[in-house]
This record gives C-alpha cells, structure tokens and sequence, in this order.
C-alpha cells in the first residue's frame, strides 16, 4: 500500500531521508595516520631508539574514499551492524576514509545516489545492498574513476568492478545442526524477505544441517517482501511460533524475530549479526557475516593499484569468501545452550572451515524426488548459482 | 489448519490491528464533526517515536503511551489550527504535515533505531475467560491496551447515538450552519476532536513501538495510518463497523503469513497486496450498495471549511 496509495509522497519522503541520510552519515573518519603522530613526543628523551619510526613512513599514505550503500536504517540491529563493522575496519586501512549511505532503494533512485556519491568524491562504491545493475550501469560509465563492489551475485560486471559473497549455505547448516539439536517440537521457522537464490541457499542449508541431526526436522518459511520491516518481520514470527515452530531465523535484516522468540518463549538462531546481546535468553548462535578481512584486503590492493576485477561472468570467477576467525564464522552461544550441542555445532562447523563439504546427496526436493544421487557431492557453483528448488522437509509458498 | 493454530492466528490478527483500531476510532470522532485528518500516518509516526522515547527515558510503557498520545495531540492540532481556524485545504495540509512528520521522527529517532526496548505492554490474560477453549486462546490473552481498544467504539456508538452531545456532534458534521445557529460552537468543538482524534491515534502509533514491534525505525508505521484512514469509510461513519474493518484488515494481513506457513502454494507477493486489494474490494462493494440505495452515509460537511452565515 505504501508503494500504491502515496507514490509521490514516497518518492519525497525518499528525498528527505536521503538528504537525513546524507548529512547525518557517518563519516567515520579515520583520518588519525598514526605514522607521524609518535616522533613529536619523544623529542626530548630519546629512550626508546629501537622502536624507530621511519620504517613505517616508508610506504607513502595513499588517499582513497570509501562509500558504502545500504539498504534500510543505519543501525539496523542486524545486517547493516555487521557490515558497518566491516566498513569501519576498511577505515582503520592509513589514508582511507569510508562513509556510509543509507536508505539505498531497489529502483533507479539508487543509481542517481551512486552517481551522486562519486561526484562527491567517492573512488570505491561497496553496495552491500544488492542493487545489482543500478550500480553495474553507473560503474560502466565511470570505468576510470571509481571500482566497484557488490555483495552478491551483480550478475554480468564491467571491468571495474568485483563482487564477494560467502558460503551462506555452510553457515545455514551449521545453525541448522544448532536448531535440530533444540528443538522439541520438530518444526522450525524462517523469516525470509524475498524468493531469491541467497534464501533458497540459505534455506536448503538450515533444513539439511537441521534434518542431519533430526530426520523429523521440518522447516516453514515466511516471504515478508522486504529486508528491512519490523512490523511484518514480528508478525511473521508470531504466525510461525502459532504453527508449531521452536526456532526461529532471520533471513531479514532486523531483530524482531528474536524478540517474538523471547516472548514467546522459543529459541531462534541468528543471521549476519551475532544477536546474543539484543536476545540472551532465545539465541543458541549466530551467523555473523564478518567481512572484515577481505575488506581491508581489498582497500590496500586498490592503493597499491593491484584491484583485481572478478571479471564479468558472475560465478567462477566470485570466489566465496573463507569462513572461520577473522571472517564469516558463528557467534556467541547462549548460556541456555547445552556444552555437548555447543561442542557438536562447532566440531561440524570447524569440519567445513577445514573443507568439508555437508551437501552431498541423497538430496530430495519437497515432493519427495530424488533430486541429487547418492554420493554426489554438490560444487560451490551449483550451491551459489544453481539451486532453484526446495528440499524435502521446507514448505514455503512458491513464486 | 487445526483448532489451536487458528485460535492462535486469531489471537495475533487482533493483536496486530490494535493500532489500526484505535486511530480509525479517533478518525471516526474527527469525521463526525465534518474534518477528515488526512494527516494520520503522521500523527501515529510521531506518537510511535514520543511513546518509545518516553517509554525509554521513564521505564514506564503507561507513560509512554500517555506521551504517545500528548504529542498526537499536539501534531494534530497543527493541523485543527491550520485547517479549522485558517480553513486551508485539508488534503494539501495533511499530506505536507505528513511528509514533516516521516522527515521529523526520522531524524529525531535516529539515535533510537534498533535500541532495544526497556519497558513492553505486557499481556494480560483475563482470569477465567483467558481458560475457555479456542475463546479464550482467541480474544482473552491480549494487552489491556487490546481489550480497550475493543471497547472503545461501543463507547463511541453510545456518545454518537445515545447522548445530547452525540446529537450536536452529528449536527455539526452535517450542518454546521443549523448547529451554529443552535448555539453549538462549530470551530470549537472540531478543534476539540481534531485533538482527541490526535490523542487516539498517538495512542496508536505508540501502541505500535511498545506493544508490537518493541523497537523504532523510521517509518515503523508503515502505512497503518492511511489504512485507519481507509477503515473509517470502509465502516461507513458507523462505529461498529470500525471494529469489523479493523478486524478484517488484520485477519487479511495475517492470513498472508498463514497460508505461507500451511503451503497453500499462492505466491506470497499475492499475500503481501492481499489486505489492500481486500479493503478496496469491499469499500467497492459498499459504495455500489450505497448507490443502488440512494444515500450516501458520511457527514454532510465532510471536508468543508465552516463559514459562518
């Protein structure tokens, strides 16, 4: 309805958030080039010889500005959190300075606001949104001024641009163990914003992970049509706790489903954020999308001038990123959780840091067909690319 | 869908509307009286931010609504003065005061946005009625807020349609003129339900940060002000039928999520438009209805400036 009943009211209203959003970003400048900042202070005692500062004013500061474009509020207790963390470590990188979009439409607006942050200097655009060709298309057309991120699959990209992704799948079996291991009464529930291949990845995940500890294990999916919707995200939730489920998931941005599991009384596990603080009492862990390292990676590449481009096929050439410390790993356990489900969670997840690949078949889709034989081992570009169906045990309404 | 489930869906569809009812009664008042506050989504964003940063400076979410419901007033009041008293163009102020009000709590609220909850409406199931079978499952384990809210617009129907002052109400609503020559103060009395109509809806937009969602975000009402606008016509002016509207519109949105969860196998953009689609389809209905018969049922002075003479 909002999208119906007060179309020009939204495209205004859009206006004045971006400007809010633009003015209030948060520019978390980390201008402080700790090179130079030491030698002032110990003109007078010349003690400490050895921790000689010019080692590091050998590589010369190469400015480089940073904007990240996000979808929905910032601070939204979830998504945008973690990858804020990510933008601020690429601020900690000497001589960048990141800031922050908010608010990011899916529609044209988001390529006027791409244009617009180049023009106010931005050499890197990293959307973490999604926005797919509203971005690739404004990248094209500044082949020699800015590079290019995207967190997902961009689809077909110009030379200047690359895209990481991570192996949610993995991350989605691992809270499906941590989910089939608590629940009692066999179903578990999953918020999910669109039918897009990242949920059906992350769907398949959390029902096999779940269905390998619990052959019983039945998953129920909720589309709530948005990332970012507290109000739909709660009553989705309620609906699934009414259905009979114990564990809830987000795949959407926020922590209203959480909050309805410590209502209610269920557990849920969490995506991309690690909830353990906004929800002690529901969450066994988390999912948390760590992206840091490659993030820094990445900046001190560009400055050295070695971007590399994931070139413009998709797939082969998005390498999904590692997972384990430092990256996309699991988060806090609540206090709640039993030590020998802790201890099983995080054996099989330390398995996949190590290479283990969980997805292999028998595999049945929902009606029961075998869709994968015995013994065959599905491939990262299958799990990223070619999963279009559901597996056994998932109901979810199809599109 | 078995017995407990949609006992349980019941239970969350009236749960989920109980802003939706509050406004629309609000609504109701302000119409009666011959001003339509286009200005409701507004009004309930800023109630929603003022209750939740009242609940969280207070601990009190009583407190919180009461706040909720003081700042209603006050931005509704924005709009009595400049439409009652300098009769400007009701739609134009309305939706301008809306856009100030997305832009405001916006802003203001930034700071707030996924800061966790501090006090909550909690549930207060009824002794006795809450123990029935499927009934009390139903209608009996709700907030007091809820159960209020189910009240109000009999309270409503007996002050319209059983009391003196009901009377000079409708009168003034459809014909401020004949009501003015009665001595009955026309811009006062907008002016004094332009407020309570803010008083409610505030109530109603806080009801959504401390009773529903527990959080803000900007825009957290998401619409559920023009949809209480939409119930009051969809109700035809009649209070009670306020309460079936906001009921329905609750049971679609909700129905939404239940057919995901039961596999009926729709596509859930379907689900997602279902409760908009619905409201127009029966406001169609109605108005064919009204038509066939000859009469239409809103207040005669509906949307005009008074002048008096």
């Amino acid at each position: 309805m909002r999208n119906r009943k007060i179309v020009p009211a939204v495209l205004l209203v859009g206006l004045v958030s971006l400007v809010a959003a633009c003015s209030s970003s948060t520019p978390a400048a980390t201008e402080a080039a700790p090179a130079a900042t030491e030698a002032p202070a110990a003109t007078e005692a010349p003690a400490a010889t050895e921790a000689a500062a010019p080692a590091v004013s050998e590589a010369p500061v190469v400015p480089l500005n940073i904007t990240w474009l996000y979808t929905g509020p910032e601070n939204d207790g979830g998504y945008n959190v973690i990858n804020e963390v990510a933008m601020n470590a690429m601020g900690t990188v000497p001589g960048v300075k990141v800031n922050g979009i908010f608010d990011v439409p899916y529609s044209d607006e988001a390529s006027q606001i791409t244009r617009q942050a180049i023009a106010n200097g931005a050499q890197v655009i990293v959307d973490t949104t999604g926005i797919g060709t509203y971005l690739t298309d404004v990248c094209a057309e500044n082949l020699d001024k800015v590079y290019c991120y995207s967190g997902a699959d961009a689809g077909p990209q110009p030379a200047n641009s690359a895209s990481w992704w991570l192996p949610d799948w993995d991350l989605s079996y691992a809270a499906g163990v941590a989910a089939g291991l608590m629940t009692k009464s066999n179903i578990i529930g999953a918020v999910v914003p669109y039918e897009i291949p990242i949920a059906v990845q992350g769907i398949n995940g959390y029902a096999l992970g779940c269905q390998s500890v619990n052959p019983a294990c039945e998953v129920k999916v909720v589309y709530m049509n948005s990332y970012f919707d507290p109000t739909a995200a709660t009553k989705a939730s309620k609906t699934l706790v009414n259905a009979g489920a114990d564990v809830l998931r987000n795949l959407t941005d926020d922590a209203s489903f959480c909050k309805v599991a410590e209502e209610e009384g269920v557990y849920a596990v969490g995506e991309y954020n690690d909830f353990a603080s906004a929800c002690p009492n529901s969450i066994i862990t988390s999912t948390v999308w760590d992206f840091s390292d490659y993030m820094i990676e990445e900046a001190k590449e560009i400055q050295a001038g070695m971007f590399q481009s994931t070139g413009d096929s998709g797939f082969p050439e998005i390498t999904p990123l590692k997972i384990g410390l430092g990256g996309p790993r699991l988060g806090t356990f609540g206090a709640f959780v039993p030590a020998d489900v802790k201890a099983q969670v995080e054996g099989i997840f330390a398995e996949m840091v190590d290479g283990k690949n969980f997805f292999v078949g028998p595999i049945y889709d929902q009606k029961g067909k075998e869709k994968v034989k015995a013994g065959v081992e599905l491939d990262d570009k299958f799990l990223f690319h070619g999963w279009d169906w559901y597996v056994k045990g998932v109901t979810a309404s199809e599109g | 869908m078995d017995y407990q489930f949609l006992a349980l869906t019941i239970a969350t569809a009236i749960g989920i509307s109980t802003a939706i009812l509050v406004a629309a009664t609000g609504e109701l008042l302000v119409e009666k009286v011959g001003v339509y506050n286009i200005a409701l989504e507004g009004v309930m964003l800023v109630g929603a931010l003022t209750g939740f940063i009242a609940g969280q400076t207070t601990g009190s979410w009583v407190l919180g609504l009461i706040a909720g419901g003081v700042a209603g007033c006050a931005f509704a009041m924005v709009f009595g003065l400049i439409t009652v008293v300098l009769r400007t163009d009701m739609i134009v102020v309305g939706v301008a005061l809306i856009l100030v009000a997305l832009g405001t709590t916006q802003t203001i609220g930034s700071s707030y946005v996924a800061v966790e909850a501090v006090t909550k409406i909690p549930n207060a199931d009824i002794p006795v009625l809450s123990s029935l079978p499927f009934i009390g499952t139903a209608l009996f384990q709700q907030t007091w807020v809820t159960y209020i809210a189910m009240a109000l617009p009999f309270v409503v129907a007996f002050i319209l349609f059983r009391t003196r002052h009901g009377l000079n109400m409708r009168a003034i609503g459809e014909n401020p003129n004949a009501a003015d020559t009665a001595g009955i103060s026309v811009i006062g009395w907008r002016l004094f339900y332009v407020a309570v109509g803010g008083v409610l809806a505030g109530v109603g937009g806080a009801y959504i940060t401390l009773g529903i969602v527990d959080s803000w975000a900007g825009n957290v009402t998401a619409g559920q002000g023009w949809i209480a606008f939409a119930i009051v016509f969809f109700a035809g002016w009649q209070p009670l039928w306020i309460l079936v509207g906001a009921y329905f519109f609750g049971a679609l949105s909700v129905l939404g999520d239940v057919g995901q969860v039961m596999g009926w196998g729709v596509p859930s953009e379907a689900f997602t438009v279902l409760p908009y689609v619905g409201t127009v389809a029966v406001m169609m209905l109605r108005a064919w209805k009204q038509k066939s018969k000859g009469a239409v049922s809103w207040p005669a002075a509906l949307g005009l400036p008074f002048y008096r003479g």
